[in-house]
């Protein structure tokens, strides 16, 4: 079983659109009580398949390019469960700046939750190499495949995420992600790009990391 | 055969998996398996008569996803698929003394308040399919994880049938549902809407599943069911691992627990079914023996009624002016305030009353109900004397709940106990009637003698009933307080009854009362007091429950006093005469804000000119760092949190004095509909609510009509839109049309933002004002209310 021991703060601190450097004692006191209670109410879990590339929850043609020398594909889905929204949910009735920030903290939970599912895939699937993790709504995988993604996964039933009908995760604290498993190294597939935001066309994110040197 | 017939067998053996079955038929994942019913009837028939010739006394048709959202965009109707999966099942049972089970599986999409598919919707969508044929045995509502979800559909189907009801749910290794719910919860609620059989299934494996099913056995007063998956699934394949005979050697050893319905549920094939029965054959099953013990419950809390505890009395009108403002306004933030503080401070039950005579009772207390639920864990006690009222809270209420209350007096033992019984909840018996409140303890023993009486005809149980023997004045009637107490005291030694007491009311006109509170309270515990109703931030009420159950050993080893009370330190008194408003609210200093500002009210301070010379300015300075990078979003948020606690002062001076408003106008916010992530939206409403303006929250996923009724009803000049996904800026668009189309809204203003938005975009459909940050929209606030 997976368990997270602490919370990437550099990665929150980017989501709250706080300059690192420029980090005062309200929110670091704000951070530590975000990352106590997210650690103690998170009930991480994961399920994922093998998946051809021709599958329904697939789609668009910069996914295509990603897995074009994939041998096998995987489709992943993790959520943070319930409890962490229960916690939003609450605090904003109460300490709105403490809720951003267990906000921020939980979507950062959830991306070191997949790091960590990663490398347990990578003990699975032994000798592959993989490619980056490809989501619906990153570049043109359309959104709307999210809604295959958790049918084919059968996400409700495995690990208690749903889906609205506008498409929203639920648990919100949840991620989708396709990554394709090669034989050979690549390069391209975006496993050579140490910024993941240089491969979206969204320029204008307010999260849009800037360009390394 | 009947079901009744049935349950002198000593087990009843299930039907193992149905999608294990097609799979192994080809059918593709993904696609709705109730379909089949129609379109291959023969393969469904086949593999029920598999089951049948194994051994399966009731067999599951195939109805786990005919409901109305799973079948949508097949071309067949819930009726259909219902109609011909019934004619599969009685197809193969045909010849057999077997059952038919209409299989009712979740909907598929979250219920409120995770979710946006309301109860009331949810209930719908059962019934359809409930109603959709009566050619059924049985009903099995099957691997549901939200409790709230297997009420519903528990109701819809003691309400839309007469056929028994088999509930099961989902369990995780840890003991609890995805939602979060326990076995408990599950017992204590279902037992009580009537459930015939309760347990789990699905998920786990016979191994996993024994300690869970162990806890169920030993609380469960109906049968029990158990129909687990073969094993665990290999992670990679997806396929399940155990054998058909080490299920059937596993799965039979656990029914001596008390288990009395056995089956499979994925993996598991007509084989592992044929095993099962086989084992079973010659064993005898075993009742589990055990105590009933009383207890009340959330969706996720259990609260056993084994030790006093305490009923939070905040959440009541009566005699609290901001309570009554909050419910004619419908501020639904103070109301939850109030549920997380009263929780924080102690409170194991929440009392709810919403009576208020400029208000729709019932909508409001549907609406209180839902929203406390969402906040907080614990047990509610809905408190009206209004039989429509209390079951319209019943009906949405996720778990087991106490009613407040039914008295002596004929009319409300005939309207009120009929509810309590319907819905299994607990009951507070008041000890008066229609001559008022008996001076003496015998009479009072009679009111509740007849109370338990007509409560225990209609299957209510006496452990279930909550007698409050009623707190009289001291001041005005000094011997009225030892009459309570031996009330207390000889109906709890006459009956099986708990006991309950608004203890407040004893020093009505005394000095220091919270003195004479304190000690009546213990005595009242000390005398079988269960249940005390008291405000739980009174440091000696909260604290003396806490005493008492370290005294009488219920709190082990003094663990949850230590807890609380190590680094309490009691009335501090801040040193905050150096520091200043402004310098508390820059800093976010919660305390120290409302500190200072009740100093400064103290001292005779105008509390506008301490909104308009002090908290404003600060905000403004506050905000001008934020805009100039120097402050970032926590920093911007803390100081209006920190503002917020000024302003909550300044607010209860001014409902007191009810003379000045400091309304500065009304904004309407909304997340728009399909949206559930609204904290764009709370964020820009807390800086708005601090610049004086009375925000108007209609929450989120919310139909544009309301915005506009709203709009209209209350004469809104401007409107906030909030939506996260490129998803929902449709139904931003859409609202912003209906904006426009609406002549009496013609000068009213719309504000947009959200992560996706772009000022581009934000005017093409035509929003007036883009706010890329939240400060900019106090700013567009501004503007538009000086225009005006």
């Amino acid at each position: 079983m997976i368990t997270l021991a602490n919370l990437n703060r550099e990665e929150a601190l980017r989501y709250m659109g706080v300059r690192s450097n420029s980090v005062d004692e309200q929110t670091t006191a704000l951070m530590d009580k975000a990352e106590y209670d997210i650690l103690k109410l998170c009930r991480p879990v994961y399920t994922f398949a093998e998946i051809s590339k021709d599958s329904p929850a697939l789609g668009g043609k910069d996914i295509m390019k990603v897995l074009e020398k994939s041998e096998k594909v995987i489709l992943i889905a993790s959520t943070l469960g319930i409890y962490v929204d229960k916690l939003i949910r609450k605090t904003q009735v109460t300490d709105m700046a403490q809720a951003f920030v267990i906000d921020s903290m939980a979507s950062v939970a959830i991306e070191q939750f997949m790091d960590k599912i990663e490398l347990e895939l990578k003990n699975i699937y032994s000798g592959y190499y993989f490619t980056r993790r490809y989501s619906p709504g990153y570049g043109d995988y359309p959104l709307e495949c999210q809604q295959k993604v958790i049918k084919l996964l059968n996400t409700e039933k495995k690990i208690g995420l749903g889906i609205t009908s506008s498409l929203m995760m639920n648990p919100t604290k949840s991620v989708t992600a396709v990554i394709g498993l090669n034989k050979n190294p690549v390069r391209g597939a975006g496993t050579d790009c140490k910024n993941k935001c240089m491969l979206c066309g969204n320029t204008d994110c307010p999260y849009r990391k800037k360009e390394e040197q | 055969m009947k079901y009744q017939e049935l349950l002198k067998k000593d087990f009843i053996i299930y039907d193992g998996g149905m999608g294990t079955m097609l799979q192994g038929r080809g059918l593709e994942m993904g696609h709705n398996p109730s379909v089949l019913s129609i379109t291959s009837p023969e393969i469904i028939t086949q593999v029920h008569r598999e089951y049948v010739e194994a051994g399966s006394d009731i067999i599951f048709i195939n109805t786990f996803s005919a409901n109305r959202y799973k079948l949508e965009g097949s071309s067949y109707s819930v009726e259909e698929v219902v109609r011909a999966s019934v004619k599969c099942g009685r197809e193969a049972v045909k010849g057999s003394e077997t059952l038919i089970a209409l299989d009712i599986g979740p909907i598929g999409q979250l219920l409120e308040p995770n979710g946006t598919l309301s109860i009331e919707e949810a209930y719908d969508i059962f019934k359809e399919i409930i109603c959709s044929s009566d050619d059924y045995d049985v009903i099995a509502i099957e691997t549901m994880t939200d409790l709230m979800e297997m009420k519903t559909a528990l109701l819809a189907s003691k309400e839309c049938s007469d056929k028994p009801v088999l509930c099961t749910m989902s369990f995780e290794e840890n003991g609890r549902t995805f939602q979060g719910a326990s076995p408990e919860a599950m017992i204590l609620t279902l037992e009580g809407l009537g459930a015939d059989g309760i347990g789990l299934n699905c998920s786990l494996g016979p191994d996993e599943v024994a300690p869970i099913l162990k806890t169920i056995c030993d609380r469960c007063n109906v049968p029990v069911i158990a129909k687990p998956n073969a094993g665990l699934p290999d992670p990679v394949t997806n396929t399940y691992t155990m054998g058909a005979e080490e299920f059937a050697e596993k799965l039979s050893a656990l029914a001596p627990m008390g288990v009395k319905i056995l089956g499979g549920c994925c993996g598991t094939t007509p084989e592992y079914i044929r095993l099962l029965a086989e084992k079973l054959k010659d064993k005898k099953f075993v009742k589990n023996q055990h105590e009933y013990q009383t207890a009340v419950c959330s969706g996720t809390t259990v609260v056993n009624i084994d030790q006093p505890r305490i009923i939070g009395e905040r959440i009541n009108p009566t005699g609290k002016k901001l309570m009554k403002q909050a419910l004619a306004n419908n501020d639904m933030d103070y109301i939850l305030t109030q549920a997380i503080s009263q929780t924080d401070d102690g409170a194991e039950i929440l009392d709810i009353n919403v009576g208020h005579p400029e208000i729709d009772e019932k909508e409001m207390m549907i609406k209180v109900v839902k929203a406390v639920q969402g906040v907080v864990d614990t047990p509610l006690q809905l408190d009206s004397t209004k039989p429509d009222v209390l079951e319209a809270g019943l009906r949405v209420y996720n778990g087991r709940a106490i009613v407040n209350s039914v008295n002596g007096e004929e009319q409300s033992l005939s309207t009120i106990l009929p509810i309590v019984a319907k819905y299994g909840a607990s009951v507070v018996g008041l000890t008066l009637d229609e001559d008022g409140i008996p001076e003496s303890t015998e009479k009072r023993i009679e009111i509740a003698e007849r109370i338990i009486k007509r409560a225990t005809a209609l299957g209510i149980r006496e452990e279930d009933i909550y007698i409050d023997c009623l707190t009289l004045t001291v001041s005005a009637q000094q011997s009225g307080a030892v009459q309570t107490l031996e009330a207390i005291y000889e109906i709890k030694k006459r009956y099986k009854v708990k006991t309950v007491l608004g203890v407040s009311n004893i020093s009505f006109g005394l000095p220091h009362r919270p003195l004479i509170n304190q000690t009546f309270l213990t005595m009242a515990m000390e005398r079988g007091l269960d249940l005390p109703i008291i405000n739980p931030a009174v440091f000696g009420m909260a604290g003396a429950v806490r005493a008492y159950r370290v005294l009488h050993g219920f709190d082990e080893d003094s663990r949850d006093f230590m807890e609380k009370y190590s680094d309490f330190v009691i009335e501090t008194v801040s040193d905050s005469k150096e520091m200043t408003l402004e310098h508390a609210v820059m800093k976010g200093l919660k305390s120290e804000c409302r500190s200072i500002t009740e100093k400064k009210l103290g001292s005779g301070e105008n509390p506008l000119d301490i909104i308009d010379n002090e908290l404003i300015p600060s905000l403004d300075k506050v905000g001008s760092l934020f805009e100039a990078g120097k402050v970032f979003l926590p920093g911007l948020l803390s100081a209006a949190t920190a503002a917020q606690q000024a302003f909550d002062v300044i607010k209860a001076t001014l409902a007191k004095t009810n003379t000045e408003s400091m309304s500065k106008g009304k904004i309407i916010m909304a997340t728009v509909k399909g949206d559930i992530h609204d904290i764009g939206k709370n964020i820009v409403k807390v800086l708005l609510e601090n610049y004086g303006y009375d925000v108007i929250d209609l929450g989120r996923d919310v139909e544009p009509s309301l915005i506009v009724e709203t709009a209209v009803s209350e004469n809104v000049p401007l409107i906030g839109l909030s939506a996260l996904m490129t998803t929902t800026l449709k139904s931003m668009e859409e609202t912003i049309a209906l904006v426009r189309q609406t002549p009496q809204l013609e000068n009213t203003q719309v504000m947009v933002g959200g992560a996706v938005l772009t000022n581009d975009y934000a005017m093409k459909i035509g929003a007036d004002y883009y706010c890329k940050t939240a400060s900019i929209s106090v700013d567009t606030a501004k503007e538009v209310f000086d225009n005006l």
